[in-house]
């Protein structure tokens, strides 16, 4: 048993029907720490936190605070107890103002039992000026980014005074500069006012930096605990996944000499700024920059899901006039959004049902779906992309976020497209699947010919897949790289004002 | 359903009978429909007397074909509350029409025609104006029933001298059941090959399920909901013939409270009113629940009154069991 532990996890069980999501976990957190979890998706990470917040009840298992188990662990007790777990899909309202969510069901009050919205807007303020946020309390939730209402969430946290904060991934939402501001914080709270973090990631490089102790999670099992001196980055990886990961990038695609996509001029007022780029047969081309400089509007622009105000767009040679998805995809041209959940899939429905929705007409005879024909093309995509499923009449809702991703990959193939726009392509995947999604885009570019514009706020894999790298700022290209050659320094450069 | 016990030793995971759970929920709207069916006889033996069941039999079909078309719109994430005002407008035109001397096929063609023309104003408003269908429908609703009142001047319409012919529609029998049951299963198999097999039934889960995500994936969303809203527009114009043809009247209040009907149906069939979710099958077995209990009701000597609060109930708690399921699942 640890001395210094503020939270202790002793042979935590919780099976659902058919899962045994965690298999006898112990883990503690040491007072003033940042504690860092990993594993794949599907590995029993949220489970465990959702354990930790009450959310839900373990079979077997306790939890202990400062030596004391918990009797009765509800959501409440443990908020009481001082645990508040920031979740990725942020659980906020919307319509209320910064303050209002900081303070929410504890507003103060004036003598006459009215909101105080003057205190609570000071309140506020103060809270985030002691964090360094700067963030308007009055702003309503829905007008500030995704990255600032992570802050806000934090700045909720402190201000009742929590002694364990678990954040969920934190970084598929911030960009860089963000997230630097964020482990400020979290350094500033942990060594100063002793709170301990339990940070959940899918990015190696983060927990150098910011974690002190690591945690690794396999198939509901601690693979793993350990200082993070004691490590390094090839061991966590085998732990992970339990085999090594060598050359995590395949060889970068050969791409020909015609231009497939020719984009000049591309405006949209107030978002976009003459961009001018164009895609070689067989070439991955990489858009980065940081958040809000353009690049899913570039995309979103080029795949007719956003309307533009001016500019071309040639597909081999030929001027075409993209106004909607429908007109793009009959043009080979397919976007993988950004959010797969709310833009991409259609979660209660089948894996099959996603694969085909955009292209049914092939399977179609006499107006009628022939079901033999659609179960055999979704089980070829099933057994050539290796996604994870039962079978095809599976709801995509309950596979794991690779396995969603590639059935959207899926859809694009069977679809036919051939200048394909993938959108933060890796974002809440685990490493194997990434690697998996790396050799299916390489695979599509030098054996189909495809081409591929890919949007990811994940430097290294731009750096290791694309022949070309685009960097964005404020809505316009600000340089363009050869992808060999590059360097994270040389984009960042270019990405941020100077 | 041959494949669910092959896959990677996964098949264990929660949710990978989707299909199969999909089944067995209309399974369970079956077995309540059987106890429902058990009781009926428990309490009156006379409940399966063959004049009794058709009577259920036509109840089932007047509600369940307007319900059809209810499923399909409920099925993109909408609502049709005009489809009891439909009925009432084409039932008044139709009544008109025949006592004019209109032949009987040209008037059930124009008939189908305005309600596919309502179904379609309808959709417009949705489609191209952005409004809420809740209250695109409504103003429809209130809107028709005036339509109806004004053409009729508030006074049911006789058929004239087509009144006899017309009346096999609603009154008839083909092999000894009833014409308007024939036309519901020809109506009901109809839509469940529709929304299962066909391209079109595809669109319609997709874009209920996440109508963003459809619009990405290249479905024509506009034309869609235009057509979802055009068919229940028809198969209001197709009841209001049925309506017209049994009582040989048109009455400018046919269809009165139908839409309230037709929902809850949908609703106790299993269809998600958040859109995705649910089927023609369930429709079906939902309209005979709410007949047979209706028919329950009136064996049990309940008073008209007290069984619309009854009604109400149910129609609560059906909506309730689909929320709770709705939340526990996301």
């Amino acid at each position: 048993m640890m001395k210094d532990a503020v939270l202790e996890m002793r042979g935590i069980h919780k099976r659902f029907p058919g899962v045994y999501a965690l298999n006898n976990v112990s883990f503690a957190v040491r007072k003033g720490s940042v504690h860092g979890v990993i594993g794949e998706n599907g590995a029993g990470k949220s489970t465990l936190m959702r354990v930790l917040s009450g959310a839900f009840l373990a079979n077997e298992g306790e939890v202990a605070i400062d030596g004391n188990v918990v009797a009765a662990p509800t959501p409440e007790r443990m908020l009481e107890l001082g645990i508040a777990v920031i979740y990725q899909e942020l659980a906020q309202a919307p319509h209320l103002t910064v303050a209002e969510n900081i303070f929410l069901g504890r507003l103060p009050k004036t003598r006459l039992g009215m909101i105080d919205w003057r205190r609570a807007e000071a309140a506020a303020r103060d809270v985030l000026d002691r964090l360094g946020f700067r963030v308007d309390p009055a702003a309503r939730i829905d007008t500030i980014s995704v990255a600032q209402r992570q802050m806000v969430e934090i700045a909720k946290a402190t201000a009742r005074d929590a002694r364990i904060v678990v954040l969920d991934e934190p970084s598929a939402v911030l960009g860089d500069a963000e997230l630097e501001h964020l482990f400020k914080t979290i350094r500033q709270l942990s060594s100063e006012h002793g709170v301990s973090f339990i940070y959940i990631t899918h990015r190696l490089k983060e927990l150098y930096e910011i974690c002190d102790e690591v945690t690794v999670l396999r198939d509901g099992q601690v693979v793993a605990s350990m200082p993070l001196g004691q490590t390094t980055t090839p061991d966590l990886i085998r732990h992970m996944v339990g085999r090594e990961l060598r050359d995590v990038f395949p060889a970068r695609p050969q791409p020909g000499d015609q231009i497939r996509l020719d984009v000049r001029n591309l405006s949209r007022a107030g978002v976009l700024k003459d961009i001018s780029f164009n895609v070689r047969r067989g070439e991955i081309v990489g858009i980065c920059g940081l958040a809000g400089a353009g690049r899913t509007e570039v995309l979103r622009a080029i795949a007719g899901a956003d309307p533009i105000d001016g500019g071309e767009i040639r597909i081999d040679g030929q001027l075409v006039a993209i106004d909607g998805p429908r007109r793009a995809l009959a043009h080979g041209v397919g976007l993988l959004p950004e959010d797969r959940k709310t833009e991409g899939l259609f979660l209660e429905q089948s894996v099959a049902f996603n694969v085909t929705v955009s292209e049914l007409a092939p399977l179609t005879r006499g107006g009628l779906i022939n079901g033999r024909r659609e179960h055999e093309a979704v089980s070829r995509f099933i057994q050539q992309m290796r996604i994870k499923t039962p079978n095809p009449s599976t709801k995509v809702r309950t596979l794991s976020g690779g396995n969603q991703q590639k059935c959207g990959i899926a859809r694009q193939l069977h679809a036919g497209t051939e200048i394909l726009l993938v959108d933060e392509p890796t974002r809440g995947v685990d490493v194997a699947a990434k690697r998996e999604i790396y050799d299916l885009l390489a695979e599509l570019t030098s054996k189909r010919g495809a081409s591929v514009v890919m949007v990811s706020s994940e430097l290294p894999e731009i750096l290791g897949l694309c022949n070309r790298i685009i960097v964005m700022r404020e809505g316009a290209i600000s340089a363009v790289f050869e992808g060999e050659g590059a360097t994270e320094e040389t984009i960042m450069a270019h990405a941020v004002w100077q | 359903m041959v494949e669910m016990t092959t896959g990677q030793g996964l098949a264990s995971r929660p949710g990978s009978a989707g299909r199969l759970r999909g089944w067995a929920q209309s399974l369970g709207l079956l077995w309540v429909l059987i106890v429902l069916c058990a009781f009926a006889v428990y309490l009156s033996p006379s409940f399966i007397q063959t004049g009794n069941m058709l009577n259920v039999g036509r109840q089932v079909a007047l509600f369940g074909i307007v319900s059809v078309g209810m499923t399909f719109v409920i099925l993109t994430r909408g609502i049709d509350l005009s489809v009891g005002s439909i009925v009432g407008v084409v039932s008044v035109a139709t009544a008109l029409m025949l006592s004019s001397g209109v032949p009987i096929p040209l008037a059930m063609i124009a008939a189908l025609g305005m309600g596919a023309v309502f179904g379609a104003i309808n959709g417009a408003g949705v489609v191209f104006f952005g409004m809420p269908p809740f209250i695109m429908t409504l103003g429809t609703l209130v809107m028709g029933r005036g339509i109806a009142m004004t053409i009729a001047n508030g006074e049911p319409k006789t058929l004239g001298d087509a009144s006899d012919a017309f009346s096999y529609l609603g009154s008839g029998f083909l092999f000894g059941i009833p014409v308007p049951i024939w036309i519901f299963v020809a109506i009901a198999a109809a839509a469940f090959v529709i929304l299962r097999h066909t391209p079109f039934g595809r669109q319609i889960y997709a874009v209920g399920s996440n109508t963003e995500a459809a619009r990405l994936a290249g479905i024509n969303v506009p034309r869609v909901l235009m057509l979802v809203y055009a068919i229940s527009g028809v198969l209001s114009g197709l009841t209001a013939l049925v309506f017209v043809s049994r009582l040989t009247v048109g009455e400018p209040t046919a269809g009165t409270n139908l839409e309230l009907e037709a929902i809850s149906i949908v609703v106790i069939g299993g269809t998600s009113l958040f859109g995705g979710e649910g089927g023609v099958i369930g429709t079906v077995i939902g309209a005979a629940i709410i007949a047979v209990m209706a028919n329950i009701l009136n064996l049990l000597g309940i008073s008209p009154f007290t069984q619309q609060i009854v009604k109400g109930a149910i129609i609560i708690a059906a909506v309730m069991f689909e929320v709770y399921r709705h939340e526990r699942r996301s």
